[in-house]
């Protein structure tokens, strides 16, 4: 099943651009962890929760972007969702790092409920360093594997190419003898 | 390289449009050779390390987890 080139440009766009931006937004999220970390003003600290907690706006829908137009684009063309090893890397990690933002979504959400109310104690933001720190380094690996792509194709990959050579053969054969 | 593209059941166009198709690691090698080679051989070093650690990786995560109480251990209230 593969896409016209106008549809593939559009989803590759649509790819790349949610990709970069969950990067970006990753990013932004990490200057506002490294705030809480950091600032000694208790209202600069609750600040950033609330806006870690506003960032999720943004951040899961440029998740879910980014793996669906990733996965359209692999089975609009013929690389395929499971015949290439970096493909499904790819895949793989994309799942990992949007399940893993789900479930630290409701972390994010105590934590900032805490900063907005009355409590003097203020929440601690080590572990949404760790959080956003391993994510940004699996979404720039996603990054490295779509752009140097390394060679290999899993078994069904290599299968799937001899089938299709046996079809184009004989298809050949079919025009050269009728 | 047309020859090439048009057994692949794309247009040269096509081939340009997308730079990132299959065929592209390939292009030095306009014999094709690379992708026969490619079809033969078994599991690349680069996926047999990568699974490696991604074994070790998650492991270890398993391991802070359950040091630190199991999935209850793990949420809102730890980071207070």
């Amino acid at each position: 099943m593969n896409m016209t080139p106008g549809l593939r440009k559009f989803v590759f766009t649509a790819h790349v651009v949610s990709s970069v931006g969950w990067i970006g937004t990753v990013v932004a999220y990490l200057a506002l962890v490294a705030a809480a970390l950091t600032s000694k003003e208790a209202q600069t600290v609750r600040a950033a929760f609330l806006g870690m907690e506003l960032i999720y706006f943004v951040l899961v829908p440029l998740a879910f972007a980014s793996l669906l137009t990733g996965v359209v684009q692999a089975l609009g063309t013929t690389w395929g969702l499971l015949r290439h090893y970096w493909v499904l890397f790819k895949l793989l990690l994309t799942v990992v790092a949007t399940v893993v933002l789900l479930l630290n979504m409701q972390t994010v959400s105590s934590l900032a409920g805490v900063a907005a109310s009355d409590s003097a104690d203020l929440p601690g933001a080590g572990g949404q360093l760790l959080h956003a720190g391993v994510g940004l380094l699996v979404l720039l690996l996603t990054a490295i594997l779509g752009v140097y792509k390394p060679r290999g194709m899993t078994k069904y990959g290599r299968r799937k190419q001899r089938e299709l050579r046996a079809g184009k053969r004989d298809e050949q054969r079919a025009v050269l003898v009728p | 390289v047309e020859a090439c593209a048009a057994s692949n059941g794309h247009t040269t166009e096509e081939k340009t449009d997308m730079p990132d198709s299959p065929q592209s690691p390939d292009r030095e090698d306009p014999t094709g050779a690379g992708l026969d080679r490619e079809s033969t051989t078994g599991t690349p070093r680069w996926v047999k390390v990568s699974a490696i650690i991604a074994v070790i990786l998650v492991m270890l995560v398993v391991v802070m987890l359950l040091v630190g109480g199991g999935p209850g251990g793990h949420g809102p209230g730890r980071h207070f």
